[in-house]
């Protein structure tokens, strides 16, 4: 752990100790003070109120009993808690409330999903935005629930259950598998595999993981990935592609890819969130104008991890 | 059919009107160790690993509804729903019964939630929360 309290310029030093590939990419992204006071900084607690099984009321008043709860300006069922665990908590083991991390709720309320919808979540587990596209839908239509890995899709299951989901059809399947379904979801979201930088406030074990291959290697599967949902997404739907890190290669770049290869549209998220000027210019690369379109989060912007949201339109 | 048997059991021990169980537009399976799914239809059909919300299990008088079984049925149920205050929540929460001179299937409650489903004997309502769902103990 890297103490919060070091001045940035050190708190970047520490950081090299850890990975000099990561400041070194980094550098060319955000090489900003506040980015590294922030990427020490631990992150605030937040949940959802799962409004399956109880209101947003209701659940606020028994939680301000114990602690206390500021609202998440983007999210109408999300609260920051100064809670330091609430998974021992009754409303947590109730399924009345999902810990999920503030800009993680973002994906979910930009997909604007209706109940009697047929969605497509393509990277599901652990369920954080399943669960929330479920309670949007009131529990009416259906949500193919899709993860590739066994253990993830357990962890999915149980917080189907505890959350009272019962619109989920669970899928375990690469998601490049559903290009097959051409024209066929109202909604897809992709909550892509990606390098997790944004998750480095939670855990510095990500950034010792990081590595530019990876990084390399994840922007062809997202690629791959986004144009199978679009291909899966009916004319007139959307599609939001998010990921938890920053690295314009696994961001820009997919949007700027599919964007050359289809017909897909970006559309802007219009929501009380504060964000960076996405990128255009990289290294050697270039990327259409309609990128500027897309949320990236730093984690300085809202205090919260670091996210890219973009929304999609495929026209009719 | 199962769900005209789920029908039979709620309205016998929760007093749950058959319409108002119908307009929920469940459907029910039975899988292993009588463990009973709820689900949605879904318009298409793809290759699932698991669809349905554990609902209850069946046994032989009844239904021992789970956790969420509790909170579809609590809401229409009128009768052998019982009132817990915060202590006694808490509580059964953590896996202990709570003492209740009741007999029977009943839903527990604890301000606007449902905390699962028990059985009295007329002493006390044997806990069935699973260990996975518990609190710690107060």
């Amino acid at each position: 752990m890297i103490s919060e309290d070091l001045k940035p310029r050190k708190i970047k030093e520490e950081f090299r100790k850890i990975n000099p590939m990561f400041v070194e990419r980094y550098e060319k992204i955000d090489d900003s003070d506040d980015f590294y006071v922030y990427m020490a900084k631990p992150l605030r607690n937040s949940i959802r109120v799962n409004t399956l099984k109880a209101s947003v009321e209701d659940v606020v008043k028994s939680l301000s009993e114990r602690f206390e709860l500021e609202p998440i300006p983007w999210c109408r069922e999300g609260f920051f808690i100064n809670a330091e665990k609430v998974g021992g908590t009754i409303e947590h083991q109730l399924g009345l409330i999902f810990s999920q991390e503030a800009s993680a709720m973002i994906p979910a309320v930009a997909l604007d999903v209706k109940p009697g919808m047929l969605v497509l979540d393509m990277a599901a587990a652990p369920g954080g935005k399943t669960t929330q596209i479920a309670q949007y839908m009131q529990n009416e239509g259906c949500i193919i629930a899709n993860d590739v890995k066994v253990d993830r899709l357990n962890i999915l299951i149980s917080n189907l259950q505890r959350c009272g989901v019962t619109i989920a059809r669970v899928t375990m399947k690469d998601g490049r598998f559903f290009k097959r379904f051409k024209d066929t979801f109202d909604k897809v979201l992709l909550d892509a595999p990606c390098s997790n930088v944004g998750m480095i406030r939670k855990n510095f074990k990500y950034l010792k993981m990081w590595r530019l291959r990876e990084v390399e290697s994840l922007s062809r599967l997202q690629k791959e990935l986004i144009m199978a949902g679009y291909r899966a997404l009916k004319p007139g739907g959307f599609l939001v592609y998010a990921t938890c890190t920053l690295d314009p290669l696994e961001n820009e770049e997919v949007i700027d890819y599919l964007i050359m290869n289809t017909d897909a549209e970006v559309v802007e998220i219009d929501l009380p969130v504060k964000s960076q000027r996405p990128i255009t210019k990289f290294e050697d690369r270039e990327y259409c104008k309609d990128v500027l379109k897309c949320l990236r989060i730093h984690p300085q912007d809202n205090d919260t991890e670091g996210f890219f949201i973009a929304k999609i339109l495929k026209p009719a | 059919m199962l769900k005209e048997k789920i029908a039979e059991f709620l309205e016998r021990q929760f007093g749950v009107d058959r319409s108002e169980f119908l307009k929920l537009n469940l459907e029910f399976e039975e899988r292993g160790k009588r463990r009973v799914y709820a689900f949605k239809k879904c318009r298409i059909e793809v290759p699932e690993y698991h669809y349905g919300l554990y609902f209850g299990t069946l046994e032989e008088n009844g239904i021992r509804l789970s956790i969420e079984g509790s909170f579809i049925v609590g809401r229409i149920a009128r009768k052998n729903v019982i009132e817990l205050d915060d202590e006694k929540a808490r509580k059964w929460m953590s896996g202990k019964d709570i003492e209740a001179t009741v007999r029977g299937y009943v839903i527990l409650k604890w301000k606007n939630f449902f905390l699962g489903c028990g059985k009295g004997n007329g002493k006390f309502v044997k806990n069935y929360v699973p260990k996975e769902r518990r609190i710690q103990s107060a």
